[in-house]
């Protein structure tokens, strides 16, 4: 067997939404209902502190994304894996859109802790930079025809931007004069936050994971879905 | 610091719109999977 055959169980289109999506609906559910009426409001940020149970966790599940984007290349371009190659679209997808919500709900928190929507600092633009080089890499695999090269091409891409994420995480370290907060959790030391808001934080946390393992399975899903359909019309007009 | 009012919406406009994002996505990938489906229907009964 090859490493590109499929099995019965790949070529049967398995169901797009399944339990595991709706686990992870009902998680970030939990979490909002948790932040919003059973987290107190910290002292110096007032209820915008609480976009905060919002804004990181999507850099978490977005890391996460990104994560498998990365594993997946380097597993297509060392085994010429066709499943591989399509997980990493999945993740690319899935890596953006987290982004998206990243980059939205900093503005915003900006906006109301710094008095300005954006500020050209190092971790905003490294972050920026990012979600253009994820869009990049959608356009990309749009662009490309030929899905051999299309894998190939859009891998060493994936593999290249995957590598910025330490940059990013660890940009507020970089530089003295910065305006991102240190981190508050994810350091050598033990967290600052209180327990209860500590709490939120993780169930947050594990929440968005969820989510992000969830949409990437599901789009994964969806382009199985999507190739079964496209055999099946090709083999009907053989 | 702004007054608590405008703060509490500005928190509130970002739940809801990481909502309305997720929901959005998830939305596109249910219609996208319904018409692949059909697709499928339909070839697989010629």
């Amino acid at each position: 067997m090859t490493s590109n055959s499929l099995t019965a169980r790949d070529t049967k289109p398995q169901p797009v939404i399944d339990w595991m999506f709706w686990l992870a609906v009902a998680a970030v559910a939990f979490t909002y209902v948790r932040a919003i009426w059973f987290t107190p409001t910290e002292a110096t940020q007032g209820p915008s502190q609480k976009i905060f149970y919002i804004h990181v966790p999507s850099v978490l599940a977005g890391y996460l994304a990104f994560g498998v984007l990365g594993i997946m290349s380097i597993v297509h371009l060392w085994l010429k894996e066709e499943r591989a190659d399509r997980m990493a679209a999945a993740a690319a997808e899935v890596a953006v859109l987290f982004f998206a919500i990243v980059l939205i709900t900093g503005s915003i928190y900006a906006k109301v802790i710094w008095g300005a929507w954006w500020v050209w600092e190092l971790r905003l633009t490294l972050t920026l930079l990012l979600w253009f080089l994820g869009v990049g890499y959608l356009v990309m695999r749009g662009a490309i025809e030929d899905p051999m090269m299309r894998a190939r091409f859009c891998a060493v891409l994936a593999i290249l931007q995957v590598v910025l994420i330490p940059f990013v995480h660890l940009s507020v370290y970089f530089v003295r004069d910065h305006m991102h907060p240190m981190p508050v959790v994810l350091k050598p030391s033990s967290p600052s936050l209180p327990n209860s808001m500590l709490m939120t934080f993780l169930i947050s946390v594990a929440s968005f994971l969820l989510m992000s393992a969830a949409l990437i399975r599901a789009r994964y899903r969806l382009t199985m879905l999507r190739d079964a359909a496209d055999a099946a019309e090709q083999g009907g007009m053989a | 610091m702004r007054d608590m009012q405008t703060v509490t919406g500005y928190f509130y406009t970002v739940y809801t719109l990481a909502a309305l994002i997720l929901g959005s996505y998830t939305l596109r990938m249910v219609l996208a999977a319904r018409k692949a489906r059909a697709r499928l229907d339909v070839a697989s009964r010629r």
